[in-house]
């Protein structure tokens, strides 16, 4: 019974070794992004610390990844979720995009928010300080929808 | 037995809104005027309404039922005045991107349900070809 139980730790062991050996690309991190949203707009203090610590993991080039992040199969994950994030909407290449694309960016992050689509179920779990209550959510809506309504 | 009863009472009444629900029509032609400042207007026509009736109304409007599909897409927050004028062209632009680029809209799940509620690919493209015209002028009037 014991030997099994040994046998069985190793093989595991072994295989969560391997797994770190599969290569995946880690979405890079980018210190300075002269179009980032917050650099280029005057926003409030309370929206800004919104979109720092509930948006810029995965939408923006300046994600802070977690220990645990770094980790397969944790990171497969992660990095799925970064990629994907910064493709729908990244606020590092604010200044670059349309008016009309900043437009529907906005509208449809006030109707996120406000519907909690965002930021993830799966993001809040692991980051408390990301969960918005709902006078946040209102007070992030009302911004985006009136930057939105301003271009 | 009484429950027997509330039971048929709750059914026919489900029967009875969905009804209401799926005739639900926008009956004219509604030309809404979206500035104070200026005489843009937002015109839906009479063959556009039909295709909104038809495959959109159920979820897009105040009395849905779907709370995601009407934040989205409100048609009756879109013609009555609560919508900015940037909110409506950028609405235009999703029905087309949604319609007929994507093609996601109705949802798989709605058609399963509703296989009458499906749209036409020829329907799909009046629908887009309008949604960009009014967007156009929209922003010809920005300009």
């Amino acid at each position: 019974m014991m030997r099994i139980l040994t046998i069985t730790a190793i093989i595991l062991l072994i295989g969560f070794i391997l797994i770190q050996l599969y290569p995946v690309e880690k979405p890079a991190f980018v210190e300075n992004n002269p179009d980032d949203l917050i650099i280029n707009s005057e926003i409030p203090a309370n929206i800004k610390s919104i979109l720092k610590t509930s948006c810029y993991d995965c939408h923006s080039n300046e994600t802070i990844y977690p220990w645990y992040s770094n980790i397969a199969p944790v990171k497969w994950l992660v990095y799925k979720d970064i990629i994907e994030g910064r493709k729908a909407a990244n606020f590092s290449n604010w200044a670059k995009l349309s008016d009309d694309d900043k437009m529907d960016l906005l509208y449809d992050m006030a109707e996120e928010v406000q519907d909690g689509d965002m930021p993830m179920a799966v993001y809040i779990a692991n980051h408390s300080d990301a969960k918005l209550d709902s006078i946040q959510k209102n007070e992030f809506s009302n911004w985006a929808e009136s930057l939105a309504d301003e271009l | 037995m009484k429950t027997l009863k509330s039971i048929q009472v709750v059914i026919a009444a489900v029967v009875v809104s969905i009804f209401f629900m799926s005739n639900q029509k926008y009956s004219e032609t509604i030309i809404t005027k979206i500035s104070d400042s200026d005489s843009t207007t937002f015109t839906i026509p009479a063959n556009i309404q039909t295709i909104i009736d038809k495959s959109c109304v159920m979820c897009h409007t105040t009395e849905s039922k779907n709370f995601k599909g009407k934040t989205k897409l409100n048609f009756d927050k879109m013609i009555n005045g609560s919508y900015s004028i940037n909110k409506i062209a950028s609405k235009l632009r999703k029905i087309d991107k949604v319609v007929m680029i994507k093609k996601n809209m109705p949802t798989k799940k709605f058609l399963k349900n509703y296989p009458d509620k499906a749209i036409s690919d020829t329907d799909r493209k009046t629908l887009s070809e309008w949604a960009l015209n009014e967007n156009k002028k929209i922003k010809a009037t920005q300009e």
